[in-house]
Parts: C-alpha cells; structure tokens; sequence
C-alpha cells in the first residue's frame, strides 16, 4: 500500500538507523583500527497502479564498512618497513655510542697504551715509567672486555627482544585462528558484523610490525597469513589452526639465530625476516653487531700476539728475556672479553733489546757498531732430511739420501742448535761412505778433510747448502776433541755406548727412587762380516782413542780383534776394558763398579777408517753429538767413489734419534760472548784495501767460530752472524774489537719498547691498517649504517605517514563529516515525520467529509 | 581528501613532539657548546673525531717525550761545557809545567792541581740527569759510567749502545751518550807511524806522573793528548748542540700540526654560535606556531555551528 504514513514511516525508520549509525561514529572517533560505518538507503519498490508506478518509500539497506583491503595491506606493508628500521637506529645508535666514546672506545685507550709506551722508551730504568705502562696495558685489556662486555650485552638484549617479539607473534597468530572461527558463521564477508572485521584488520596491522606478511582473504573475510616467499611456505595461520615460532641458536653458526615455525608438528624453517621489529632486529645482529664483534676479537688478537711477540723478544729489568705481556681468558663468550694482562711485577716489563754490543776502549777506528738480530732465513734445508728431524726419543727418524756421483755429497740438513743428544746412524756404509759434519761458517768438525778435494769442497761450501755467505773453510776443529774441539763440543763417530741409568721405583710406595748406574757395554748389532777374505786393518779402529793394533796388521776374525783390543786396552794406563766374542758377537765391557766411562769405538778418519771396517766388526756407524748442540750443524753424506759401473748414484740410509730440543741457536747467542776481532795478524800481507778480514771468536770456549771479511770500499759495513747483525757506522779499523753479548744489565736500553711503539704505525691489521685505524675503520662503519639507518627510516616515515593518510582518509572517521551527516539525517528525518504528520492531516480531512 | 579527526590530532602531536625535539637539541648543543653530543648524533663524523683526538694526544705525547731528550741534553751540555773549561785548564797547566824553568816544587804544585781537575773531570763523567740516571754510561744507567779499580785505574763501566726515541712520526733523535765517545781515548802515534791508543783518564794519569817526575817528553805527549782530548770533548758539545737544534724544530713543527689538527676537529665537533643561536630562535618561533595554529584549529568544530 502506497500512502502517506507507510512511506513517511518507511522514512523515519530508515534515518532513525542511519542517525544510530551516524552516532556511532561519533562514539567511536577515537577508537583504534575503527572503519568509519556507511548508511545505504534504498528506495522501496514501486507499486503499480494503473499504468503508473508510485513509490512505496525508504528502507535501510546496509550498513557499510568504509574498507579499501589494498589500501590496509599497503598501511601494513609500510608498517612492517618502518617497524625494521626502528630496531635498527636504536641498537645502532647505542653501539657507536659505545664504540665512539672517548671514555669507553677503543681509541683513547690504544692511544694512552702506545704513550706510556713512549714515555717508557724515553726513560726505561724509571720505575715510574714502567708501572704506568703496566697500569695503561691493563687499561688496554680491560678496555677491550668492557667493549666486548658491552657489545655482549647488546647481544644478550637483542636475542631477547627477539625472543619476546616472537611471542607476540605467536599470540596474534592465535587470536587470529580464534577470530577465524568466528568468522566462519556467516559465508559473506559482506554479513560479517564490522567490528569482528575491524578486530581481523588491527590483529593483523600488529602483527605487521613483528615482521612483513603476506595475506590472502577468503570470502567470509577469514584470513591466511604467511610470513614466507609465497603463500604456500611459512603459514603461520590457516582456518582455525595457528603455528607457533620458535627461536634458537644456530648449532652451524653460533652468532646466529634459527626460526622454526611448529618444530614439534611440520617443522618448517623461516630462512629469514624480511622486515618488522623482528627483521630489523636480527639485520642489526647479522649486519652490525656480529662483524663489529668478529672484528673486535680479531683486533684483540692481533694486538695479544704483535705486543707478546715484541715483548717475548725483549729484556726486563733483571736481565731476563721477556714473557707474553697479554693472554686470553678461556671459557669466555668471545675472544675479546677474555683479554687479560699476564705481566703483573713491573721489574718484568721488557723493554730493553736482547743483544749489546761494545766498542774496545782502546779501538784506533772511529767505528761505532749498531746490533739487531732478526730470525735468520739461510738458503737449504731448514731441517733435517725425511723424517730425520721427527727423532725426538723414543721416535726413531729415517731418511734414504742419494748421492749422485759426479758430485760425490749430499747434504742431510742441519741440527737446529739446542738439540740434545743427537744420533746420525749410517746403516751399512761402504767402504767410500763418510758422515761430514760443519757449522754454518766452514768449520769443519768431523769427517774427511773436505779441502782435499776442492771441487767437493766447493761442492760443500754453498750458501744453498746453509753455509753462511762469505764463510772460509777451516779444519782447524776437525776431528778434535776436548778443550781443542769446537766450542768444547763433543763429537764422535763410530760406535758409542754410555753408562746406562735404570729408572727405579719403591715397590711398596711407588715412589721414585735415584736411578740405578749400570756400566756401559758395547755389543754388536749384526753379524761381523770379517774373514780372511774380509781383514780388518791395523790402526784403522780406535778404543777410547786408543789405535787397535798397528799399521801393517791385518786382522782375519772377530778374536783377533778382541786380543788387540785387550792389548789396547791394558796399556798405561789401563782402560779398564774387556773385549769378548761370545755367539759370533763381539761385546766390550767395563768392570763392574765403572759407572763412570763409556766406550767409544772409533773410526781413525786421518788413517782412511770406512764405515764398512766397523760393518766388519758387526756396527753400523753413528755420529754422536753429546750434550745440546751449541750451534747449528750442516750435515752431510759424502761417498768418495768416482764412479761405478753402470751406476751414477748410491744411496746412504739414515736413522736419528735425539732427547728433544733446549733453545734454539737466539737463546745460544744470547749466552753466549762472541768477539769480533778485526785482528791485524789476519789482514793479508800486502794489504788488501778493499778487504777487511775479521775473525769472531766464542771468548768462553776460545773457539773461532767465523773468519771472513768486510767489503773495506763501503762505507758503513755490516757483518751478518746467525741473524745477528752488526752494522758500522764507518769502516772499522784493522786492529779494532768489538764484543757482542746478551744484554742483562742494560737497563736503560729501550729497543723492544722502540719496536712496541713502532707497532702504533705498524701495518699489521688486514688492508694495510694499523690496529687504531682498523678501530675506527670499524666505527666509520658503524657509523655509516647509523646514519643509513636514520636516513631510511626518515624515508619510511614519510611513507607510512601517507598510507596511513590514505586510511583515514577512508576508514578514518571526521567530525565534520558526521555534523554533517547528522543534520543531514535528523532533517530527513524531520521531513518523513512531516509527511506522516501531513498524511495523518489528510485522513482527518476526509473523516470530516463524511460527518 | 577527508581528514579525518584523529589523523589531525595524531599529526599535531608529531610535529609538536619533533619541534620540541629538535629545540631541546640545539638546547643542549648550546650548553655543551658541541655540535655532536654523542657519536650517534652524528655517526659519520664519530670516526673523523677519534681520528682526530688520537693524533692530538700523539702530538702532545711525542712532545712529552721531546721534552725529555731536551732536559737530557741540556745537562749532556752543562757537563760537556764544564769538561771543556777543565780541560783548557790542564793543557795550560801542562804548558806551564814544561816550562824548563820550573822547579820540582813548582811542578808539584802544579801535579795538585791537575790531579784536583782529574777527578773533576771524573766526577762530570759521572753526571746523572734528572731522573737519576748516569747520562754517560750508555744503557747501564744505573751503573757508575767511570770507576776506580782496586789498582786506582779508571775503567769505563757503561756500554756503547745508542738508543733513539721516537720523536714524531717516521722520526727519531737519538737518546744515549756513551762516556767513551766524550772522555775517549787519545791516539799516539811514534816515530815510525805506528799508532797507540790510550784511554782519557790513562793518558790523564801519565801526564800527572811526568809532571811529577818532571819527564819533559811526558809532558809534551801529555799537551798532544790534552788537545785530543778538548777536541773530542768540543765535537761531542757541538753534537749535543745539533741535537738540541733537531729536538727544537721538531717541537716547532709539532705545535703547528696540533694546532692545524685542533682547527679541523674544531670544525668537526665545535658548534657554531652565532647559527646555533639564529636556528634555536627559528625553531621557537615554528613551535609556538604551531601550538597556536593547533589550539585554533582543533577548538573549530562544526559541532559548534548546529544549534
């Protein structure tokens, strides 16, 4: 029915609504994630009459969501983007803070350290001097563990903002499948009441701001989200069902972080976050933190090792040689926090140089003498060949040398000074085999006269062979032994044995008791190979120095040795020893109470002795080298035969053995007093002037270890000695002296303190950085992701600024607008209550009609 | 564009909140009178100031240590220069104690007074600088530089070592001054051309004893060995006068690079009065502004309109 009252009711029914909804706004003008509501008026439908249509009037259609999805998914993208950053300028910012403050950088600290340094340098007797480098060394290591500390604790806070920041996801997740559920009563989204679906829009706006999410709607408005590449992978709510992350440390790479979406249900791993506080979080903890702290720790072992490295090689104020200055913590999280000072007595503070050298007083030449010492680099092999180095008791080196026949030796490599006790076994020599031995200068110790030969002697006397360059050949040492033997060293070849020491133990208290001496025994190895088609010389073997028998004797078996031995033996005075055969064997032995001689069966070299004339008494040939070795020996395997038929090389076979290495040839030299003599009596005769010879004596043992000289035309020489070097401020003089010791008492010498400065502008850092400059080359770092950072999230301010101006400007509600609609409607209304108000009038009119 | 009604109260609130920021800023650089506060104020400059510092505190440590070696030299000097007059003073005594004329009692005389400037000068040999330490005796600064022996010999104690300190960047000057260089020994040549050497104080005690004993060639070899002995005292004074020279210009060009290197950190880190100033009463103007503009135009509602 069309008239007057249904349509003007139809009309105030309708704006009623709409004035309800309109207040509505209003009320929720502040309201947080709130979409403005719409009113949709319809008109009712027309009825005909007639040929005419009349309308029937209004009805509310809808109440409209004001909703844009793709302008709500930019506002969360943004939100994620601008979320990222702020995690980001805050830890960065707090961290070059850190790293950039004067009280707690590294800077000041480095500078303060590499000051006292100098201070010290300039005055090293000062006491004062030496505990404030001490009291700055220990700044500089407790520096590097608060900054360490501090860098520790940003990743302690950060890992749990993480930590928390993912709960706060896992709970979103789970209000969104429970308003999933809720959604699913109605099969439209457009039947949905709004606020369940202003809920869904804030839920996951919140969510945006842990991370950047990917969303898909289904047509009730429940919605899926995914925090992977694609929808498919990273779901995180799908329906009703929510997965929880879990965050923990990577077990491949410890300074990361490892993000496992239902690690108890599908496990699934999130490679990463690509934005959001939790993006932006663990950015700052890859990108920033961890290498700032890598770079930390790798600065704090470069200073540890360069600082211990000058340090160990100075000399302290009582003479010693010195300590690691610095030394790590273990068990501590990184490397850098466990930075501690060692050095604790200021009397251990090395600053003075190992070696000093002084001038004889009574020098004529003006020459000053300058000494360093450098780690030697000699030409050849710097061990011993094969395995032979690898002798260390109980081992047993071995090593197959060849000797080609056309140069007639072979070198075997050197006995690095400080080795103890060392044993060259020639096994099976020939009848033309020879173990030589000589030092770095030419001289030679043991073996063969080598000048015999000058093409073997040249062969010998090679700077590839180790020999030092300019190095003169002497035989002065050779073969000799006692207080004529080089540096009083006890060399010897042949066949040796020691009194033996029995280790004992109380059998009841298991405690050590002083070792049992037993006296030495010397026994064949292997089968004696003499027989009358095999004699032994006369006065080619010795017993304890003593010739067995005399030139011109032959001997044809084991028993006549051992007569000549005994006869050897019982001369004034007697050896005291016995030689039997005994199995085919032949055995020297002592008496019973001698526990204090060995036995030595020796090759008579100057005789023409060969190892193969003790393979005759059933020995190998062994070099001895007694004691510690005090300078390094070049070993060398010689074979005399110029040729042989259908062969251009023998080969030797080697075994050593040696009770481990004492020092080295630095600490040798140290304890050592060498003096170098520019001797007149060696200056050749005419004088040569461009030559300087000099000799270099050990003035403890009497030895000359070097004879060369000096190229007399330049004008400020050096002498190169075992890595030490001697310069001249000019030419020496002949007849000058200069001695060369360890320094003990030089307390006011300051070179290691000078190399500890030197170290301040030292290169030693990667890319050619010194240690300050790889600091702040850190922090510049640092410092320009800081400013990235501020720039960015300047940048992403804007942009969410904007979406979210976009927004409001559909969703968001304004009063104006509302004023306006609710006059609007109120008037609407008021007119509709006009019209029934007039239809009633009407019906009043007919009824008066009527009476 | 709508604007809706939150949105306009959300941006007022910003914009008040970062122009109070940004006025609380300029606030605090004034009083700090820095232009970074701390490192993230600036982060790109952080690096830049530590550079910078550091270099500063490097000047001023290296001229610390320039200072030391000064001081050092200075008494080097004093003792050299004292040497110096004694030693004037011996060969005039030697020259007048040659003197045919003389007698015994006059050439004791004279031997008195030598033996009193021999330990002078044994005592100056002996000079320790300021910190305690013997200046001639090279590294063994704790070490007397001459003593007696039992056969009342002197002998020198102290080594030759030469050590230098850092005296800037890529430079040193050298530090210690062995005693031998200064009191060193004379060289005597004999008629054939042969040479001896002799040590300062050896050669010193020969002339006392040939003065004593009134040997005419003693006393003349002592003038010869008295003339070595003031030359080399006289080269090592101009030394120590050179490097005095070296340690003073390298003072001088420390200054200048502190203070260039002072300017550049003032320009990274100081702040501009006179633009702080101008851009603090900017920023006060924009703040009350746009409290003002706020307060006008969140009281106008159309609310206000309908009656």
């Amino acid at each position: 029915m069309s008239d007057l009252l249904t349509i003007g009711s139809s009309g105030v029914n309708a704006y009623q609504r709409a004035l309800a909804t309109i207040s509505n706004n209003i009320a929720n003008v502040s309201t947080d994630g709130y979409a403005r509501q719409d009113v949709a008026i319809a008109s009712g439908a027309p009825r005909q009459i007639g040929s005419n249509y009349f309308g029937t009037g209004a009805r509310f259609d809808a109440v409209r969501r004001q909703y844009d999805a793709f302008v709500e998914s930019n506002l969360r993208n943004s939100n994620s983007d601008l979320e990222s950053q702020e995690p980001l300028v805050i830890y960065i910012n707090r961290l070059i803070d850190v790293m950039g403050d004067q009280s707690i950088g590294l800077t000041s600290a480095m500078n303060l350290f590499f000051q006292s340094a100098r201070d010290l340098a300039t005055d090293p007797a000062s006491t004062v001097a030496r505990s404030t480098f001490l009291r700055d060394s220990d700044g500089l290591a407790a520096r590097f563990r608060q900054l360490a500390g501090q860098f520790d604790s940003l990743d302690i806070e950060t890992r749990q903002k993480v930590d928390t920041d993912v709960g706060q996801v896992n709970s979103l997740t789970a209000q969104l499948a429970s308003l999933n559920k809720q959604l699913a009563k109605h099969s439209s989204a457009a039947d949905q009441p709004s606020e369940l679906l202003d809920q869904r829009d804030i839920l996951l706006r919140n969510l945006s701001a842990f991370t950047a999410i990917k969303t898909k709607f289904a047509l009730n408005g429940a919605v899926l989200v995914s925090v992977g590449d694609t929808l498919d992978q990273g779901v995180l709510v799908n329906g009703v069902t929510s997965r929880d992350i879990y965050v923990s440390q990577s077990k491949s790479d410890p300074t990361k972080l490892d993000f496992v979406i239902d690690p108890y249900g599908k496990p699934e791993t999130v490679p990463y976050f690509a934005s959001g506080s939790i993006g932006g979080t663990v950015n700052f903890r890859e990108q920033v933190l961890m290498p700032a702290l890598a770079s930390l720790d790798d600065l704090a072992t470069v200073v540890v090792s360069e600082v211990n490295l000058i340090h160990r090689n100075g000399v302290d104020a009582q003479g010693n040689l010195g300590a690691d200055l610095f030394g790590f913590a273990v068990g501590e999280s990184n490397t850098a926090k466990g930075m501690r000072m060692v050095v604790q007595d200021t009397n251990r503070v090395a600053a003075a140089g190992q070696f000093r050298v002084t001038n004889d007083p009574l020098n004529s030449g003006e020459a000053l003498a300058r000494i360093s010492y450098t780690t030697p680099a000699f030409a050849g092999m710097p061990a011993l060949a094969g395995s032979l180095g690898q002798g260390n008791s109980p081992q047993v080196g071995e090593a197959r040398v060849t000797i080609d026949l056309a140069q007639g030796v072979s070198p075997v490599g050197v006995v690095s000074a400080g080795t103890n006790n060392f044993q060259l076994t020639l096994a099976e020599g020939s009848t033309t085999q020879q173990i030589q031995v000589l030092t770095r200068d030419g001289r030679q110790l043991l073996g063969t006269n080598l000048s015999g030969s000058s093409s073997l002697l040249s062969q010998v006397m090679q700077p590839a062979n180790g020999i030092e360059p300019g190095a003169t050949y002497s035989s002065v040492y050779l073969n000799k032994s006692g207080a004529s033997a080089y540096l009083d060293m006890d060399l010897f070849v042949g066949a040796k044995a020691d009194v033996q020491s029995a280790q004992q133990f109380d059998p009841v208290t298991g405690q050590v008791l002083t070792p049992v001496l037993r006296p030495a025994i010397l026994v064949a190895t292997q089968p004696a190979t003499i027989s009358a088609a095999n004699t032994l010389q006369g006065n080619v073997l010795t017993i304890n120095g003593r010739s067995i028998g005399s030139s011109g004797d032959s001997f044809t078996s084991l028993a006549a040795v051992a007569t000549a031995i005994n006869t050897a033996a019982a001369g004034n005075p007697s050896l005291g020893l016995t030689a039997t055969v005994a199995d085919g064997k032949l055995s020297v032995s002592r008496a019973s109470n001698d526990t204090t001689n060995d036995i030595r069966l020796g090759l008579n070299l100057s005789a023409g002795a060969s190892p193969d004339d003790l393979r005759k008494l059933g020995f190998d040939t062994t070099l001895y080298v007694s004691g510690t070795a005090k300078d390094d020996l070049l070993l060398f395997v010689t074979d005399s035969q110029s040729s042989l038929p259908g062969q251009t090389s023998t080969k030797a076979q080697l075994y050593s053995q040696f009770n481990g290495v004492q020092g080295d040839m630095k600490q040798t030299l140290r304890t050592g007093k060498l003096l170098v003599n520019f001797d007149k009596g060696i200056q050749p005769n005419p004088p040569d002037s461009s030559k300087l010879y000099f000799t270099i004596t050990d003035s403890l043992t009497g030895t000359v270890v070097a004879q060369r000289h000096v190229d007399a035309t330049i004008s400020n020489p050096a002498i190169d000695y075992r890595g030490l070097r001697l310069e001249f401020s000019t030419t020496p003089k002949a007849g000058d002296m200069f001695t060369v010791d360890g320094n003990r008492d030089g307390i006011g010498n300051n070179e290691a303190m000078l190399q500890l400065v030197n170290l301040e502008d030292k290169e030693v850092m990667p890319g050619g950085l010194t240690l300050t400059e790889a600091y702040i080359e850190r922090v510049n770092l640092v410092g320009n992701t800081a400013r990235q950072a501020n720039i960015a999230q300047q940048a992403l301010q804007v942009v969410y600024k904007q979406a979210k101006e976009t927004r409001d400007g559909i969703s968001g509600v304004s009063l104006d607008e509302e004023a306006t609609n609710l006059v609007r409607y109120q008037q609407a209304y008021q007119a509709n209550a006009k019209v029934m108000q007039i239809g009633s009038q009407l019906f009043d009119a007919i009824l008066q009609v009527r009476a | 564009m709508k604007v809706s009604t939150s949105y306009l109260f959300d941006r007022a609130t910003e914009n008040l909140q970062s122009l109070q920021d940004r006025l609380s800023t300029t606030q605090a650089q004034m009083a700090a009178t820095k232009q970074v506060l701390s490192p993230s104020d600036s982060p790109d400059k952080a690096a830049a100031i530590q550079r910078l510092q550091g270099e500063i505190d490097r000047q001023q440590s290296h001229a610390n240590t320039l200072k030391v070696a000064m001081r050092r030299y200075q008494a080097e000097e004093a003792a050299m220069a004292s040497a110096s007059n004694s030693l004037l003073r011996v060969k005039e005594l030697a020259l007048q104690a040659i003197n045919g004329t003389l007698g015994q009692s006059e050439r004791n005389a004279i031997a008195v007074e030598l033996k009193s400037l021999r330990s002078e000068l044994l005592s100056l040999g002996n000079t320790r600088d300021d910190s305690g330490n013997y200046i001639f005796s090279g590294t063994r600064v704790n070490t007397l530089a001459f003593a007696e022996d039992a056969s009342g010999q002197v002998v020198y104690q102290g080594d030759q070592t030469r050590i230098s300190i850092p005296a800037g960047v890529e430079r040193t000057v050298q530090f210690t001054r062995s005693g031998v260089d200064v009191f060193s020994r004379v060289i005597r040549s004999d008629n054939a051309g042969a040479t001896t050497s002799k040590s300062f104080f050896g050669a010193l005690d020969e002339l006392i004893s040939a003065v004593e004993i009134s040997s005419t060639s003693g006393i003349s070899r002592g003038i010869n060995d008295a003339n070595q002995m003031i030359e080399s005292v006289s080269l090592s004074l101009a030394k120590t006068g050179s490097d005095q020279q070296v340690v003073q210009q390298q003072l001088d060009v420390l200054d200048q690079t502190t203070l260039r290197l002072k300017t550049s950190l003032s320009e990274v880190q100081d702040l501009d009065y006179a633009s702080a100033v101008t851009k603090m009463n900017k920023e006060m103007l924009a703040l009350e502004a746009a409290m003002s503009s706020f307060a006008k135009i969140s009281g106008m509602t159309l609310f206000d309109y309908i009656r």
